[in-house]
């Protein structure tokens, strides 16, 4: 029990203290708006210099778990995924904050990212080696069928007009097309305006898209922002921890299908609360409703989205390729300290990866008690706070988050415009998270799709690259099922019900 | 009243002087920006992050990354006109992509060769020629014959197209007569992937990802005039009889138009972080070679540059 031991050692005050720091700092960048676990990390990355490796990294691994989390509150309270991971949290989370549950939501988005944070780094501790191989089993037609995947969600997600529904997400495939492809090196839609050669970007496009519209209907609309809770002094802590009680297998479910597809380089937590939220709302109950405010959907995107955290440093520290966005900051980061990394890693230096996971896990449980006393405090902020003074801190935070990464002025711009589209189309039915998905998931699919086609024609195997590899007919099962099952079980319970009728 | 006046301007120029000398005796007296067209992660963003870890001890102020990835590069490169050429809104320039891009792109790449303004390359990399560590190719000479056996079968991985590495796939088939196919990637950790995962056979790559990633594959070939003293087994491809030379090189920007003494500021101060042990060692140990052209020899080198990739350039572009 090795382990036992380092987190003794990682129980000194000073880990504790930058532990601390990172995951308090992580959550409230995470929280604003635009503010990616990417950026954070980038930004805390001089601070990490100053310290030793081991503290340094535990501090940006923190930074990394806070963030990830931290999205959740700007994803439920205001519609607006404080990073791409929770993309997913604002399709439950919003719709249940609206009435009048937010409190609940938050602290169910919370235990579900500390259940999914321990997830990823227990597997981490036990099962980094082998699992790393996983990494290496995902070739461009894998990342094809993953990225096909997650855009089944778009028929969970349109309920009732499917059609609108695939209109929105090829309107946001279409804009993924725009600026330099990848695979040619084309110019695209660019109409020689400089501001779009390097695409749509996706935080300004999806604060628009997402945020944009509720604050217009801020404006418009003369009731309060959320629904006040009804009963005055519910105990949420309790509530939360009984929604994720009746959701166990929906828990574990996302949390391990979060460390997989950490594990997959470069696909991230925004992919993993995806696939986890399909898997989710396709082996709901009946009685759930995904997309219209259901706990279940918090549940799986953030447990699924923290558990990337811990899992995406499998293939970084093992083999050198970062398995999510930030791992690529935290892996320079190594490599500016001087940590060497690979297997050796694991045998020479197995002092270091056990401190570093030893402070990550007390941290990540500090999370549980940070995260419940921030989010009460956010939550009565939000819904206290007066419609004069919240309209225009809203619309200054989208401002904001959408230029902060980059320092842009296009991408306010694209902010803008995306957000009015949305705003009118959705006046029409057709819903904005389709067209975030297309933006999200379309180069993957498209560059999976022609990298493997480049290569299965230097091979003559075409087919067989795209149809009969295991993951990929694995992931060929999961889409099928996708589609066809929900409406299949939808007749025979109909049928059933007819049945009962006649009877 | 005259006199007012006269004191007034006697004293603005007297203000104006000063400020005038004070600029020339410290650059930088704020933080200084730099921009860079790629990820935290990558080659770029770790050549930018080594002066950072050094910059403030040196000179006395911070200097600030922002990491604006796209386009391969060309992101940012298109806004760097709109930079104030005051010596403190930088950009991190590659080499040859900045040559490369605007000839295969024309007027949509955002930036002309001119906009592109190195005031002092201060590290590069060479190119390798990679397979993982498994694979049957265990030499040059395996890959070779490989290509030779079954032309156009063999991949070959690399990041984007009209960049350093698929400017090496094109130079290694022009010397060797070799018909492969090149299999562009996002970036360079998503080509190393693809050739760990076996999607790709080989890769072109940088000396960093031999660092990185040494355990895990194997290097075939560089393409740099001589050894590196980091991998004295590693053969040159001009050894093996392929005279192909394809190095990426870094440099500090400043905006078009900027002022040369400014440019020498930027230069100098620099050329001091630069010049610093630890950085020098960091980035040895990372597989970066150490150059240093401070301006205005900057300006010989970029024309140099822009000779040798323009055909190459050309070339790329035609063969979409």
């Amino acid at each position: 029990m090795e382990f036992l031991h380092h987190i003794t050692v990682a129980f000194s005050p000073y880990i504790l203290a930058v532990g601390t720091c990172g995951l308090f700092l992580g959550i409230l960048l995470g929280a604003l708006p635009g503010l990616s676990s990417t950026f954070s990390c980038a930004v805390m990355l001089p601070i990490s210099f100053s310290m030793d490796p081991v503290p340094g990294l535990i501090f940006l691994g923190t930074v990394y778990m806070g963030s990830t989390y931290g999205g959740s509150f700007s994803a439920i309270l205001i519609k607006t995924p404080g990073t791409p991971q929770s993309i997913t949290t604002t399709f439950d989370g919003f719709p249940m904050a609206k009435r009048g549950e937010g409190g609940l939501a938050l602290s169910i988005a919370c235990m579900a990212s500390v259940i999914g944070g321990l997830t990823g780094i227990f597997v981490f501790l036990w099962l980094a080696p082998p699992l790393a191989e996983f990494a290496l089993m995902f070739g461009p037609a894998e990342y094809f069928w993953l990225a096909l995947f997650g855009l089944t969600i778009i028929a969970s997600l349109s309920e009732g007009n499917l059609v609108k529904g695939l209109i929105s997400g090829f309107f946001g495939l279409a804009l993924s097309q725009i600026g330099v492809s990848v695979v040619s090196g084309d110019m695209r839609f660019t109409y020689g305006n400089p501001a779009l050669i390097g695409g749509i970007p996706i935080i300004p496009a999806t604060i628009g898209l997402l945020c944009l519209p509720v604050a217009i209907d801020l404006i418009a609309d003369p009731d309060h922002h959320l629904s006040t809770p009804l009963t005055k002094r519910s105990n949420n802590f309790l509530r939360a921890a009984r929604a994720i009680w009746d959701r166990k297998r929906n828990a574990i479910q996302s949390s391990l299908i979060g460390t997989l597809v950490g594990i997959i380089p470069a696909a991230g937590g925004a992919i993993a609360s995806l696939v986890a939220y399909a898997e989710a709302s396709r082996t709901a109950k009946k009685s759930d409703r995904f997309g219209d405010g259901d706990p279940g959907g918090i549940i799986a995107s953030e447990s699924a989205n923290n558990a990337t955290v811990g899992s995406g440093l499998i293939p970084t520290f093992v083999l050198g390729i970062p398995g999510t966005p930030p791992d690529a900051v935290i892996l320079g980061a190594m490599m500016v300290h001087g940590v060497q990394i690979g297997p050796k890693l694991f045998t020479e230096h197995n002092d270091i990866v056990l401190t570093f996971l030893s402070g990550m896990t007390i941290a990540t449980v500090l999370m549980l008690p940070v995260g419940l006393f921030l989010g009460r405090f956010i939550y009565s902020a939000v819904t206290k706070m007066p419609k004069s003074y919240l309209v225009p801190m809203v619309a200054l935070m989208l401002v904001i988050g959408s230029f902060a990464i980059q320092n842009n002025y296009h991408d306010i711009v694209i902010m803008l415009v995306l957000g009015i589209v949305a705003w009118v189309i959705n006046r029409f039915g057709f819903p904005a998270p389709p067209i975030v998905l297309g933006l999200l998931l379309g180069p993957i699919a498209e560059q999976g799709f022609a990298q493997a086609l480049m290569i299965g024609r230097a091979k003559d195997a075409v087919l067989e690259i795209f149809f009969a590899r295991p993951i990929s007919v694995a992931l060929i099962g999961c889409i099928l099922a996708a589609i066809v099952l929900p409406p299949l079980l939808r007749r025979s319970s109909l049928n059933r019900l007819r049945m009962r009728k006649n009877v | 009243m005259r006199l007012i006046v006269k004191g007034c301007l006697v004293s603005l120029a007297i203000f104006s002087a000063l400020c005038a000398s004070s600029t020339v005796h410290a650059f930088p007296e704020k933080s200084v920006r730099l921009t860079v067209g790629f990820g935290p992660g990558g080659p770029s963003g770790i050549a930018a992050r080594f002066m950072q870890k050094r910059f403030t001890a040196v000179t006395g102020q911070e200097l600030i990354i922002i990491n604006k990835p796209g386009a391969g590069g060309a992101k940012a490169w298109s806004q760097i006109k709109k930079d104030k050429k005051d010596g403190y809104e930088l950009t991190l320039l590659n080499f040859p992509h900045t040559v490369l891009q605007p000839i295969a792109r024309g007027k949509n790449a955002g930036y002309s060769y001119e906009d592109i303004q190195p005031v002092l390359y201060y590290t590069s990399v060479p190119q390798v020629l990679a397979v993982r560590k498994d694979s049957p190719i265990k030499t040059f000479k395996d890959l070779v014959s490989a290509i030779k056996a079954k032309p156009g079968s063999v991949t070959i991985g690399g990041t984007g197209i009209g960049g350093s590495n698929h400017s090496a796939f094109y130079k290694l088939n022009k010397a060797g007569g070799f018909k492969a196919a090149y299999v562009p990637f996002k970036d360079t950790s998503s080509t190393i992937a693809g050739l760990k995962s076996g999607s790709t056979d080989a890769a072109w790559t940088f000396t960093t990802q031999g660092v990185k990633d040494g355990e895990s594959i194997r290097m075939l070939a560089i393409a740099s005039e001589k050894r590196m003293s980091l991998f004295p087994e590693l053969p040159t491809l001009t050894e093996l009889g392929y005279p192909v030379v394809d190095v990426a090189y870094w440099s500090i920007g400043v905006p078009p138009g900027t002022p040369s003494n400014i440019r020498q500021l930027v230069s100098d101060a620099f050329q001091k972080v630069v010049n610093d042990a630890s950085v020098k060692a960091d980035m040895s140990k990372g597989g970066y070679q150490p150059i240093l052209i401070p301006y205005p020899k900057s300006n010989e080198f970029k024309a140099r540059l822009g000779r040798d990739y323009g055909a190459v350039g050309k070339a790329l572009s035609k063969k979409k």
